[in-house]
């Protein structure tokens, strides 16, 4: 909840001249197609933050209007332009996708509009090409790669094939995870954005002969990769690891597949973490028993950017949104307990990535200098 | 006056006072959405000088509405950004495609013409989407919007707008100069019927060619102001919906007539603006409408006006 | 490049174009006989497959499932024709284009209303999935074996009615010459009927079984739709011997295309340009081979007339 009205607070604290007395919001996100799994649990997560703090953000009745991107760019750069000059929206929140992020970037910011993001944080837009309006609920997009590298450099693992779709995300995702795994790569593909049938490139895959596998593949893309990754027989012959693949939105559709499987994640629903676990049942109470995912996550309150954030309201405007840089300070210990049949944890964590402490007023500036990753992420494997 | 003068002084006047009116109102957003309509009214009225009185059922002619958005994208990227070259490179290159895709199709006839414009328009289609550099799948933003050395700024969305009026206006006289000139007759002959036109002793395929020609970079213009009105470039432009849209602009205009387009391309758009307001299902609306008005409402808009 | 490698990319090519064979059979014998352009091919497909996920979550068997969507496309099938494609019989191509465009449209907000926008995942039974084990010796998914298997078997099933069969007989003299057909006493209309629904539930039957593989989602018909009509230009219309030959060329090519183009081309030009034009030319791969066939053939590699 904290989170979620801080990061909104702040932004409202730093943006000048609005509106007093009401708050709209105009979210979109992916609702059609196969990444609708993603988009349905950003908007239900918000929904349920929205209940939390009874359609009260900030203290001002607020109003959200909700559409669907369908996953392309052109419409959602029609929505952004809707929802600035028709709705004249107070921010823009949601957002799964990020190269649809970037793709409205400019023109939110342009007009000084709050662009607040829940699921993609391109590291295109971390840096010189920060904007004081852009707030991120989730992370780098990076992030959980790196985890996956370092943690394959470390295991020794050689000869890893690369799978991930062809765009900023998907090459943002293998940058990370090349930044740490310094091993050799049997192979690198890109396959189409929308691309369902991966059955070729699973033939080529096993005539590479790697020892292990790395795949990204978001939301839909994801559940029919590591489906038919198994129906190709290639799941008790190479060990695959993912990252942002299977998670809780795609894992009721991949179903037995999954067992057996690694990922890295910032996020699990075993966290001890009492706010965690108001989330996960108010969350199965109000979506048909569907069991939350980490994107839903980012836009419900259940994380920690509690008082450093407050704290950061009353900075002047030029200081940075606080979302990122609090982070650092307040870890996430998922404890390793273990829920019977459903998942065990090997690792407690901490957050991934350091941000700069020198870091000029912008949340998602990475030091070059001293970025020590801390021990990443929760491992999990599915049993 | 006649009834055509009246309606298109109507015309004019409505289209010319809506951005003080509606700045007066609070509601600049209808300046863009109404500058989008007369974007692909031009693109519809190049359509219809093919399809309506050349009857040649082109099903890819989104595609030279990429070609000029990407055309004046490419020369921004590499740092080009005056108008003067921008936007005739626009219309040259659509023409140029417009000429080797129609010297291939025009061959063919029926069905098969139908086929094989859609499939060059996917060929296109395919093409964006596999070039990186200009951000494949993705599209690419519009670094700068074409500037013409300061004699108009297409940033102002009012100058902007007038500016696409104008043009529009002109691609419409000129389409109408075009199909009442002696080539015109012949295109419109050859539509009637090919086996006397050929007898009296034109070749068609010669005309038809011309015709598609000019068709495409008109449609290239059109392409290129769209890049400066959305300032995003997409391989989605190309796509065989786009193309079904603009036929459908034309049809529900009336087919052959010189208002036509234009009325269909505003009344598709309104109408879907109005349903979007209703219902987010609005397909399950406008599908049959527009089935409806196919089988039923042959004469179009147009023919009510009788423009 | 070694032999199990390309074997394997020749299978999901066969697979593939059996497929797209199953749509194209359907269309081209509605375009040949009926001279019907009909779009909304797609819509068919999408609805058979959305209609075995609804029969198999109903009664919890993946056979039922099956004939619901095959059987459910039918009477969708015949529905159609007989509400929409009446009326569109006698005219143009355009028409029937702009009416079948928007039947797209109608029928994906149609599926959207009712099943949400989102995909739809289903699971196939256990005797369905897995893999078997090539004399190659690599792995093959068992289901796509069967997609090529069922593909086969119908296409030897239409053999069999189209030549041995009365019902085949008139489907050819149709194709050859339907005012002939109609003027010599065939209830005409009745044979339009059957046509366009067998034509639609075959569309349904690759829709279900591409289910599975791919995600069922509104739309998804449009996504195939431009490839199967590639193959029936490429196969000649109203041939479904052409449909057959085409399906599999423009299976095999997309498929070893996408496979193999780029390391082929590497090996002419240079690496990095082999990367950025591989890709490229595969995609448009299929194309350039329809201008090509159009331009030596302009009716199609089988003529039915």
């Amino acid at each position: 909840m904290k989170t979620w009205l801080a990061a909104l607070l702040a932004a409202v604290a730093s943006v000048p001249a609005m509106a007093a007395d009401k708050l709209t919001l105009g979210f979109m996100s992916v609702l059609s197609g196969p990444a609708a799994v993603i988009g349905n649990d950003i908007r239900d997560g918000m929904r349920l933050g929205l209940a939390h703090v009874n359609n009260r953000v900030g203290g001002l009745p607020t109003t959200v209007l909700v559409e669907d991107d369908r996953q392309k760019v052109e419409v959602a750069v029609e929505l952004a332009n809707k929802f600035i000059k028709q709705d004249h929206v107070d921010a823009i929140i949601g957002l799964s996708f990020s190269n649809l992020l970037l793709a409205i970037y400019p023109t939110v910011v342009e007009s000084q509009t709050v662009l607040i993001s829940s699921n993609p944080g391109p590291s295109q837009i971390a840096g010189k090409d920060c904007s004081k309006y852009f707030f991120s609920t989730s992370w780098q997009g990076d992030n959980w790669s790196e985890a996956m590298g370092a943690y394959l450099q470390k295991a020794g693992v050689q000869n890893v094939y690369i799978l991930a779709p062809n765009y900023a995300a998907g090459r943002d995702v293998v940058t990370g995870f090349k930044r740490f795994y310094k091993g050799k790569l049997a192979g690198e593909v890109y396959t189409g954005f929308t691309q369902l049938d991966f059955q070729a490139e699973l033939a080529q895959l096993r005539a590479a002969k790697p020892s292990a596998v790395f795949a990204f593949y978001p939301g839909g893309l994801g559940i029919n990769f590591v489906k038919q990754y198994a129906q190709a027989g290639l799941k008790d012959q190479i060990p695959l690891y993912t990252s942002y693949t299977v998670d809780y939105t795609t894992l009721p559709a991949i179903g037995e597949d999954a067992v057996g499987l690694l990922r890295t994640s910032s996020w699990d629903p075993d966290s001890a973490n009492p706010v965690n676990k108001r989330f996960i049942a108010d969350f199965e109470a109000n979506s048909d028993a569907r069991h939350p995912s980490t994107p839903a996550t980012r836009t419900t309150p259940s994380c920690c950017l509690t008082r450093p954030c407050a704290r950061s309201k009353g900075r002047s405007r030029t200081s940075p949104p606080c979302s990122r840089r609090s982070r650092k300070r307040t870890s996430h210990h998922f404890a390793a307990t273990s829920v019977s049949t459903a998942t065990t944890f090997r690792s407690s964590t901490t957050t991934s990535g350091e941000w700069s402490k020198r870091a000029p007023s912008c949340a998602f500036v990475r030091s070059k200098s001293s970025s020590r990753i801390t021990a990443t992420l929760t491992l999990s494997s599915v049993r | 006056m006649t009834g055509r003068a009246i309606f298109w002084a109507v015309v004019i006047i409505i289209l010319a006072t809506l951005p003080p009116i509606a700045s007066a109102l609070g509601q600049p957003f209808y300046i863009d959405l109404v500058r989008r309509m007369m974007i692909l009214a031009i693109a519809a009225t190049s359509l219809d000088l093919i399809l309506g009185y050349g009857g040649m059922v082109s099903f890819g002619h989104a595609a030279y509405l990429a070609l000029g958005a990407y055309s004046v994208g490419i020369l921004a990227f590499y740092g080009v950004t005056s108008g003067w070259a921008q936007w005739p490179a626009a219309i040259g290159a659509s023409a140029l495609a417009a000429l080797a895709i129609g010297a291939v199709s025009i061959r063919t006839s029926g069905i098969y013409f139908i086929m094989i414009t859609l499939a060059f328009a996917q060929m296109l289609y395919y093409l964006g989407i596999s070039l990186e550099v200009f951000g494949g799948d993705d599209g690419m933003r519009l670094k700068s919007r074409s500037l013409f050395s300061g004699l108009i700024d297409l940033g102002n969305a009012v100058s902007f707008y007038y500016l696409c009026l104008a043009l529009m206006l002109a691609a419409i006289y000129v389409t109408y100069r075009i199909v009442n000139s002696r080539f015109g007759m012949v295109i419109r002959a050859a539509k009637s019927n090919e086996a006397r036109s050929r007898a009296i002793g034109f070749s068609p395929y010669r005309y038809r060619l011309t015709a598609f020609v000019i068709a495409g970079g008109m449609c290239g213009l059109a392409g290129a102001l769209n890049a400066n009105h959305t300032n995003y470039i997409t391989p989605g432009l190309a796509s065989w919906v786009q193309s079904g849209d603009l036929m459908f602009m034309v049809i529900l205009g009336g087919m052959a007539s010189t208002a036509g387009p234009m009325l269909g391309a505003f009344a598709l758009l309104i109408a879907e603006e109005i349903l979007k307001g209703w219902t987010e299902h609005w397909q399950v609306i406008l599908g049959p409408l527009l089935v409806l008005s196919v089988i039923f409402f042959k004469r179009g808009l147009a023919g009510i006006f009788r423009a | 490049m070694t032999f199990a490698l390309v074997l394997e990319q020749l299978l999901n090519g066969l697979q593939y174009g059996v497929m797209l064979f199953l749509m194209a059979a359907g269309l081209t014998l509605v375009l040949g006989i009926m001279n019907l352009v009909n779009l909304a091919h797609g819509s068919l497909y999408m609805v058979g497959a959305y209609l075995a996920v609804a029969g198999t979550q109903w009664s919890g068997s993946y056979l039922v499932g099956v004939a619901v969507g095959f059987a459910g496309t039918l009477v969708v099938g015949m529905a159609m024709e007989v509400i929409t494609m009446r009326p569109l019989y006698g005219r143009d191509h355009l028409d029937q284009v702009l009416v079948t465009f928007g039947l797209i449209l109608f029928f994906n907000e149609l599926i959207a209303i009712i099943w949400g926008r989102g995909s739809l995942y289903t699971s196939l039974p256990a005797w369905l999935q897995g893999h078997i084990n090539l004399f190659t010796g690599s792995r093959y998914p068992v289901y796509r074996m069967v997609v090529l298997g069922v593909g086969l078997a119908v296409a030897v099933l239409l053999w069999y009615v189209v030549t041995r069969t009365r019902l085949g007989m008139l489907i050819r003299a149709g194709a050859s010459n339907r005012t002939m057909v109609a003027a010599l006493g065939v209830n005409i209309r009745l044979l339009y009927t059957v046509v366009f629904g067998f034509g639609a539930a075959l569309a349904g039957l690759a829709g279900l079984m591409a289910g599975p593989i791919y995600a069922v989602q509104p739309g998804m018909g449009e996504l195939i739709l431009i490839q199967v009509f590639v193959v029936i230009v490429i196969g000649g219309i109203g041939s479904i011997r052409g449909a057959l030959v085409g399906a599999i060329i423009v299976g095999v090519v997309d498929t070893l295309g996408r496979a193999f183009l780029k390391p082929v081309l590497a090996t002419i030009i240079s690496a990095s340009a082999a990367e950025a034009a591989g890709p490229a030319l595969a995609s448009m791969l299929i194309y350039l081979l329809m201008a090509v066939v159009l331009a030596l053939k302009p009716a199609g590699l089988f003529q039915s007339r």
